[in-house]
This record gives structure tokens, sequence and C-alpha cells, in this order.
């Protein structure tokens, strides 16, 4: 099997379609893929079927108290890492079936040479699938950013964070309140989840087709829109190595902001006496950010 | 969404230099508010070809390099406060002992021939040495590349060296970030002691400014 190029009625003659017309039907089945995906992703409390990400920040040490003297930097238990797991975006499909072949002559039909003929169901792939599975995941159809609100062309899958960088509120601690709490932390970013809304895009022909008395007819944009979404749908979900999937990290387009872990990257011994008697030591978070690991949310066709 | 009109500001957040934060003026944020958008330092990655049509390469390692310094400097600042606040140490002091010449060197050596691949020493060497105006200024891209992108000391030093190549000089001069610099020589030429709580043991020191 083959790619195709379909017949158009160009005026009063029929003619093989043209690239850009090409390109407009893979532009166009894009935009009815995107306002309707068959594979979408969603915002979950818990247990999401993507790779969970992991945020990291350090907390206080344990507090040490001793009645005569303040225990060294060496006997006051250093900082350690608090570790939150994020595991908050799933993947679903919709269980498409693959568009019906009514009659074998419900597809554009293309000229061999010397006849007219129908594409078949492979042939539409072999057309369409490739091209309009890479100008869908170009046009990525989910986007990570840091607000909630949504990029223009965008929705919001959720206004609930999928990602949440913390670090530890340094700040918060000082040596007048040993014992602190050892953790304090400060939200630095989170991350949000947005689907897009696809750009209308009109054909510039629509393909011919069989009809039942074994005639050429020019499908309408309405009667194309059917069969291609039919396709794409099916095509995203189902058809391999044209498949659209998503996954944290790996190979793939990146789709939107990446989701950065960051920790402080040291600590600080501190003192206080209180009442004659009570010598406190601890330690602080303290530092500078360091970046601990970037997480990309990404789209891949396999 | 990473265009001219857009565009605040970037720099690496990673040692590996994969990542870059680009921070963003977008519509629909509040004016104030700038939204960051982290991408790949990948040359097939659309975000990063559009983020290099309005700044370079280059430029991106300086930005990256001013961002890291200013948080340094931050926490070298909270450091000291917290010290001072604790009275655990005078710094003027130890930086002074520190910057007598038989005290330095044996520092100094200790300082390059150990712990060569050391991250953090090496982003403290590399921080210092584009403390250095000949070197921030440079016009010799490549070997403030090759610089910054040194895997150890040696190798940094070596093409730090390349950019300032040797000075003859017939006077002593003072290091641009010593304590003897600046506002630590009097118009007379004479050196101003700092201010320190401790008696110091430095001797005082007679110098000239770089003329």
């Amino acid at each position: 099997m083959a790619a195709k190029t379909p017949l158009k009625l160009d005026g009063t003659n029929v003619r093989e379609m043209a690239s850009g017309d090409y390109d407009k039907v893979i532009e166009r089945m894009t935009y009815l893929y995107l306002s309707d995906p068959s594979v979408t992703l969603s915002q979950v409390g818990s247990s999401g079927t993507l790779d969970a990400m992991t945020d990291t920040r350090t907390q206080a040490g344990a507090a040490t108290t001793h009645a005569s003297s303040f225990r060294s930097a060496g006997d006051t238990p250093d900082v350690s890492t608090v570790t939150v797991s994020y595991d908050k975006i799933s993947l679903a499909t919709a269980s498409t079936s693959a568009p019906a072949d009514t009659n074998n002559i419900r597809f554009p039909a293309y000229i061999t040479g010397t006849d007219i003929k129908a594409m078949s169901l492979q042939e539409m792939y072999d057309t369409y699938a490739s091209d309009a599975i890479d100008a869908i995941i170009a046009a990525l159809p989910y986007q990570i950013s840091t607000s909630t609100s949504p990029p223009s062309g965008y929705t919001n899958v959720s206004t609930t964070a999928v990602f949440t960088d913390t670090r530890a509120n340094a700040g918060a601690y000082t040596a007048g309140g040993i014992t602190e709490t050892q953790d304090q932390p400060t939200t630095i970013t989170n991350y949000y989840l947005h689907r897009s809304n696809g750009t209308d895009v009109a054909y510039t022909a629509t393909p011919m087709t069989i009809n039942g008395d074994g005639n050429l007819e020019e499908l309408t944009s309405a009667e194309f829109d059917v069969i291609a979404k039919e396709m794409i749908r099916y095509t995203a979900e189902n058809l391999a190595s044209n498949k659209v999937r998503y996954y944290i990290d790996g190979s793939g387009t990146a789709l939107g902001s990446g989701m950065v872990n960051t920790k402080l990257d040291g600590s600080t011994y501190q003192q206080r006496e209180v009442g004659g008697d009570d010598y406190r030591t601890q330690e602080f978070p303290a530092g500078s950010a360091a970046t601990i690991s970037t997480y990309y949310l990404r789209a891949r066709k396999e | 969404m990473i265009t001219k009109k857009t565009y605040v500001t970037a720099a690496f957040i990673d040692a590996d230099r994969k990542n870059i934060e680009v921070l963003l003026n977008m519509d629909h944020t509040d004016a104030k508010t700038l939204t960051p958008h982290v991408i790949e330092a990948d040359p097939d990655s659309k975000d990063y070809q559009d983020l290099l049509k309005i700044v370079s390469e280059d430029n991106l390692h300086e930005q990256t390099w001013n961002a890291r310094k200013q948080e340094s400097d931050a926490m070298i600042a909270m450091a000291k406060e917290l010290a001072k606040g604790a009275g655990i140490v005078d710094e003027e002091v130890q930086v002074q002992e520190l910057v007598t010449t038989t005290k330095l060197y044996p520092t100094l050596v200790d300082a390059i021939f150990s712990n060569m691949e050391n991250e953090d020493h090496l982003f403290a060497l590399k921080l210092a040495l584009f403390g250095i105006q000949e070197i921030k200024e440079s016009t010799n891209v490549a070997e403030k590349t090759a610089l910054r992108k040194g895997k150890n000391k040696i190798e940094v030093l070596q093409h730090a060296f390349n950019i300032t190549g040797v000075r003859s000089l017939n006077e002593d001069t003072i290091a641009p970030t010593s304590v003897l610099s600046e506002d630590r020589i009097t118009e007379d030429g004479d050196y101003k002691k700092p201010v320190v709580k401790k008696k110091t043991t430095t001797k005082k020191t007679t110098t000239k400014k770089k003329t």
C-alpha cells in the first residue's frame, strides 16, 4: 500500500489535489482531533498512570539540648531531605473503532492512471495518518505552565497543580526559635496542565468519492469532517507506529514548561541558651537553590 | 510563546547546562507577574530556537553567571548576618589574615590542586575568574565558552590564562578582589585598616594603587 492523491472538483474539471490542498486537510484533521481527542490527560489526586515526579526539600535536623554546654555541629543532627511524590497525571483512551468502509467506496477516490478507485482504509492511513499525527504532536496537544491562566488557545485541565516545587523556608528558621519545627516548606512554583483547543482551519478543497451509482461526487466539508475525525481519533489511539502517547520524560516533544525540583544546597548550625541550664543547638536549611531534577511532559508517536 | 515581546530574561538552571528558565511577560498574567518557562537547551527544540533568535548562547551563559553571582552574594550576605548575630566570627580579621602572602599561597595551591573536579569548587573558581574585568569583557568567545565548560580547575585556569596572557609589570598590583583594593586605599596611597572588633596580628601594609 502507499499514499494516494485524492481527486477534487476544480470548477467543472476533476483533478488531483495539490500539495496545498493536502496540507489543509492535515491542518483540518489536527483541529478535528484537538477539539475532540481520543487520548486524553487528566489531573488526578494520586496514582496517575504517567510516571510520578518527585519534589525534594531540606528540613532542619532535630534539635539537641544539654544542661551545661552546646553540642558541637558534629554532634547536632544534620539537615535531612523531605521527599514528596507527585503522581497526578493520568492518561485515558476513548475506545474508538476504525472507520467503516461502507460498500468499499466511502473514502476519497483517486486515479490509478487508467482507473478511478476509492481508497481502502489502509490507503487512507498511508495517505494521512503519519503526517496528521506529526502535526498533532507539533501543535502541542497539552502544555504545562506555571499559571492557572491558560496560554492562548488552551483550556485548563485543572486548576489543581500537577507538580509543586517546594523548598525549605530558610527565613522561617531562627536561633531564637530553637527548637524549631523541622519541616517548614514554602511553595516556589506550581505547575498546571492545559489542553489545546486547536485552531479551526477550513479545507481548500474536499475529496471526491464514488457514490452508490458509480458516479463521482464531491464530499461536503461536513461529510469529510466525519470521515477524517473518525480516522484520526482511531489512529491516535490504536494504529501501530502512529499512536499518540504521553510520558513524563523520555523521548518526544516537550509540552510546555519543564517542571523543576529545586532544593537549598546547604545548612547552618545555630545555638540558643535558655535560662542558663538549657543549651540548645539545631541545624537549619540554608544556601542557594540547586536544581535537583527537571521533568518534562512529552508527547510521542509510537 | 517566546518572542521579543514576551521575553524578559533567561538563564541556565543546572550545572549541566541542559535546561533554561526563561522569564516571560505573558498577556494572560498580571503585567508585574513574570511567567517562568523552563525549556531544554536542545537545538531541535522550537522553544530553544525561538530563544536564540532573541539572545545569543554566549549571552545566556553571561546571564547565568550574573544570576548565580547574585544568588551567591545574597547567600554570603545572609551567612554573614547570621554569623554576626551569633557573635561567632569576625570575618574581616579572617580575610585580612588570609591575604597575608605567606598564608595565601599554600591555601591557593591547596585549593587548585585538590578536588580538581568538584562542582562547587569549579563554580566558585569560574565565578571568581569572571569577576576579572579582562575576562568578563573579553571578546574571545571561544576561550570564554571553553572556560565556562571547563571540567577541572587546570583546564579552567588554562583558558583564563589564554584570555589574559602574561602581563609584564614593573610594580605590584592589587588583585581586583583583594581587601587591599578600592576603598581600602587612602588618597595618600596608604592601606586603610578595616574596622574590626578584635586586635589583628597582621602588620600594616603600604601599597600603591595601580595607575
